[in-house]
């Protein structure tokens, strides 16, 4: 027999006793004997062993345990997922937060919309807005006085309780205090909403509703003049400028009501001598202070 | 009789029985084959876990099969290529003591030789060699738990000899 053959047998331990002798006669016999017994140094259980039933068990029993679905039909999430639903759509669709600013007496503010606009807003206004959302919905409340400075874009509105201003990209001036309502368009083109009235108004002219009846007259300033600190009056009764003269000083004024003539000019606001003088020259009446209370009269 | 009654492997006894029977085989198989490369306890467990999840579709004649491709899959999804390492027991295996022959000289390096030799083996010679030899499995065992057929088996215990005897023939006294 071939001594390959011989070897091939002996690895599958099929050698009979004639055979086995023969391969003991073989030069390389025991070294052959030595590499297969040798083999044994690397016994898998010398290092490493099978762990028994019962600690196999405990870890399939863990890992059940995760695996384990979720019970929708468990009356507490229900519960849980409409509330955490309600809440989504809540916040979603009905969650707007406002950003609000109000004036006080002497003080103007200038704001920054989302968009770049910007608003300044005269003294004792309020201007109420959502950010969220702005570029798509440009729309915002005032009470009070403002400018607006507004970037081009979409529909830009401006909601009063006297009438809706809405344009596209301009500049202009809204004035919505109890039953005064005035708009100035300074640049662009600004549509005035009132009563379901429209009103275009191009560059350079001015809407004013009066008990319900609405006016364009031009206007040939280029800002209005609180943004320079100046109140302007055209045809204006003495009660009108009167009024803005003691929000402006926070003062109280004596003035003859039955003065018939009316006041067309201005007045600035740092001054009050300078202002009582603007008021009171052109229609010829006098002045005098007395302990932070004012008194206009006639010329003796 | 007990042949005829299909046993349902679901039942814990018998699944014990089986994980007894089969478990530290299944244990050497995937050191043989990976060495200490992987947590071979580790794989041979979460094969007979899969095993468990399965056993209302596994008959038990199939068990055994199963078990060994799953672990198979198990360790090789793992590994990425790493090279096989073996631990070398330094003193002699317990019940088999023997006199370092003549003709070896250096032991101590024979000893790393041949562990090297053992790791260059591919996976398939190394697990069928040692199987055999080491654990004293017959090729026909080797041969149902690889799923292969007893010639293979052979083959490849034959093939893995000539290179561990080719590699250390050096180590012969001439």
């Amino acid at each position: 027999m071939k001594k390959d053959e011989l070897i091939e047998k002996w690895l599958k331990n099929e050698l009979s006793e004639a055979e086995n002798k023969a391969f003991q006669q073989l030069e390389d016999a025991d070294f052959n004997t030595y590499i297969v017994d040798y083999a044994k140094h690397f016994k898998a259980s010398d290092h490493s062993k099978l762990s028994d039933f019962n600690s196999f068990k405990e870890r399939y029993n863990k890992q059940k345990t995760p695996v384990r679905k979720i019970d929708w039909f468990n009356p507490f999430i229900k519960v849980a997922s409409v509330i955490i639903v309600t809440l989504g759509l809540y916040f979603t669709f009905f969650f707007n937060q406002e950003t609000r600013i109000e004036t006080l007496a002497n003080e103007n503010r200038t704001v920054t919309l989302p968009d770049n606009s910007i608003v300044k807003v005269n003294e004792l206004s309020q201007l109420v807005f959502s950010e969220q959302n702005w570029d798509n919905n440009r729309t915002l409340d005032l009470d009070g006085e403002a400018f607006f400075d507004v970037e081009k874009g979409n529909r830009f509105d401006v909601n009063t309780a006297n009438g809706k201003v809405s344009v596209l990209g301009t500049e202009f001036n809204v004035v919505s205090r109890d039953s005064v309502f005035k708009v100035s368009c300074y640049e662009g083109l600004v549509q005035v909403t009132y009563n379901n009235n429209d009103v275009k108004l191009p560059a350079g002219t001015e809407f004013s509703l009066k008990s319900g009846q609405g006016s364009k007259t031009t206007i040939a300033i280029v800002e209005p003049y609180w943004l320079k600190n100046m109140s302007v009056f055209e045809n204006a009764t003495l009660t009108d400028v009167v009024k803005e003269l003691e929000k402006h000083f926070d003062i109280n004024v004596q003035y003859p009501t039955d003065l018939t003539t009316n006041f067309t000019g201005a007045f600035e606001h740092g001054n009050l001598q300078n202002a009582l003088k603007s008021i009171t020259k052109p229609l010829d009446l006098t002045y005098t202070i007395k302990n932070s209370k004012v008194v206009i009269a006639r010329h003796e | 009789m007990s042949k005829d009654i299909p046993e349902d492997i679901c039942d814990e006894n018998v699944f014990e029985r089986i994980y007894d029977s089969l478990g530290q085989d299944l244990h050497n198989f995937l050191y043989y084959k990976f060495g200490s490369q992987v947590n071979v306890d580790d794989k041979a467990q979460e094969a007979f876990i899969k095993l468990w999840d399965n056993c209302k579709t596994v008959s038990i004649s199939k068990a055994k099969s199963f078990l060994f491709t799953i672990a198979n899959n198990l360790v090789l999804n793992e590994l990425k290529h790493q090279k096989v390492v073996l631990k070398h027991q330094q003193e002699s295996p317990k019940n088999y003591t023997y006199e370092t022959p003549e003709f070896i000289l250096e032991k101590e390096q024979f000893a790393e030789r041949y562990q090297k030799v053992l790791e260059s083996l591919t996976e398939e010679q190394r697990a069928a060699f040692l199987m055999s030899k080491v654990e004293g499995k017959t090729h026909k065992e080797i041969a149902q738990m690889l799923n292969v057929t007893q010639k293979v088996v052979e083959y490849r215990i034959y093939s893995a000899f000539n290179v561990l005897k080719e590699k250390l023939e050096a180590f012969r006294k001439k």
